[in-house]
């Protein structure tokens, strides 16, 4: 990985990733994170350097606390916006922070909480609450050939409507940590751990042509928004456009921070977009249905 | 929030609203700039505000039958408990503004 020799500044002046349209600085002194670091991140820029849009440090709680029962601090542009987390949940960690860096700072795009997918230059949008199988979804269809823009943020720009990359490690949760592995043994995975709500997690690397294509923007396609429903069969119903616009301002983090600009932007994003709601329980037939539903 | 609507007080639009509608359905979707809020609103509730913007204050008894004409129904007792509950609604918003009687 030619990248890893980077990592050997990651304790001390700290290694620059380049993400998207970022450039981050992440510096720790726990094992765990270069770990993760060196395992989901291999295929990403990485350079020894200071600066950066954000500056992440993970670091490990001083004293006999350290060796005893070990803590992560979360120390983002030197504030520390969280409580400590349980060392083991390090590289995660780097992952939280990251998402409230994109959610609170880049406000150069309308930031909307959603899986975004491409393919042909049109994204795929899934946007739903956490449990509904967004990320489930998104992983499978990453496995079946879709380019990965992103599992936790549409990047809207408000300027030209089009939509900008932020390829990361697709985060999994119980069930669909199996379902996913049994798709593609090949498939690299973190460490799996249990977060704070008690629900097992893993992340997923994603694709090396996803990270190349990292810069590569894509304009509005299909907005859906999925529910996973034990035992209930594929349904794809049109959504109201005004139902879609309401929905995705309501999982916007910034919209409303840029304004009439903000709100424009998204109602432009839904305009241009077919939009549904989907309900499902069986990963292939709904996987087919969307096959079905994109290719017009 | 006032506790009731006065039947005679008036009523003005907020400003800067900012008002979508698409093709696909006949919902409108109204952003109120001032607190970031965004509303889902139906096609009646989009008409009574643009009555209500038509650059005279009106007060609810002028409304009631100037968005029955609009609508093209009675001015009746269901009419006019939709409208009071919709004003309501606006007023407690910001998407109107009461006008100082």
């Amino acid at each position: 990985m030619a990248s890893q020799p980077a990592l050997a500044r990651l304790t001390t002046s700290g290694v620059q990733i380049s993400l998207g349209p970022f450039l981050v600085r992440v510096r720790s002194d726990l094992q765990g994170v270069g770990e993760y670091l060196s395992r989901l991140y291999a295929d990403f820029p990485l350079s020894a350097g200071e600066g950066g849009h954000f500056d992440i440090s993970v670091v490990a709680t001083r004293g006999v606390r350290r060796w005893l029962r070990p803590q992560a601090n979360l120390v983002i542009n030197g504030e520390r916006p969280f409580l400590p987390l349980p060392g083991k949940l390090a590289g995660a960690g780097f992952e939280w922070s990251l998402n409230w860096c994109v959610g609170n700072l880049a406000h150069r795009w309308v930031a909307i909480h959603a899986a975004v997918l491409e393919r042909d230059g049109r994204t795929l949008i899934l946007s739903a609450q956490s449990g509904a199988g967004k990320s489930t979804l998104c992983a499978a269809l990453v496995l079946k050939g879709w380019r990965l823009f992103s599992d936790e943020f549409a990047l809207v720009d408000p300027d030209t409507g089009r939509l900008t990359p932020l390829p990361r490690p697709i985060s999994l949760k119980n069930a669909a940590i199996e379902i996913i592995k049994e798709r593609n043994p090949d498939v690299v995975f973190g460490t799996q751990g249990v977060d704070i709500e008690g629900a097992r997690f893993v992340h997923m690397k994603p694709p090396p042509e996803s990270v190349r294509r990292a810069r590569d923007e894509a304009s509005p396609g299909w907005v859906v928004v999925p529910r996973w429903t034990a035992g209930r069969p594929t349904t794809i119903e049109p959504l109201p456009k005004a139902h879609a616009l309401f929905r995705l301002t309501d999982q916007s983090f910034n919209y409303n921070y840029l304004g009439a600009k903000g709100y424009q932007c998204v109602a432009d994003l839904v305009r241009r977009s077919a939009c549904y709601t989907l309900e499902y329980s069986d990963l292939d037939d709904v996987l087919t249905r969307l096959e079905s539903v994109t290719a017009s | 929030m006032r506790e009731s609507l006065v039947e005679e007080q008036q009523w003005g639009p907020a400003a800067d609203l900012v008002w979508t509608h698409y093709d696909d359905s006949e919902e409108w979707v109204v952003f109120h700039p001032q607190s970031g809020d965004v509303f889902l609103v139906t096609s009646s509730a989009h008409t009574l505000w643009t009555l209500i913007a038509d650059g005279r204050p009106r007060a609810l008894s002028q409304l009631i039958p100037a968005l029955a004409t609009a609508l093209e129904r009675a001015p009746d007792e269901e009419l006019a408990a939709v409208t009071r509950d919709t004003l309501a609604f606006m007023d407690r918003v910001g998407l109107v503004r009461p006008i100082p009687l």
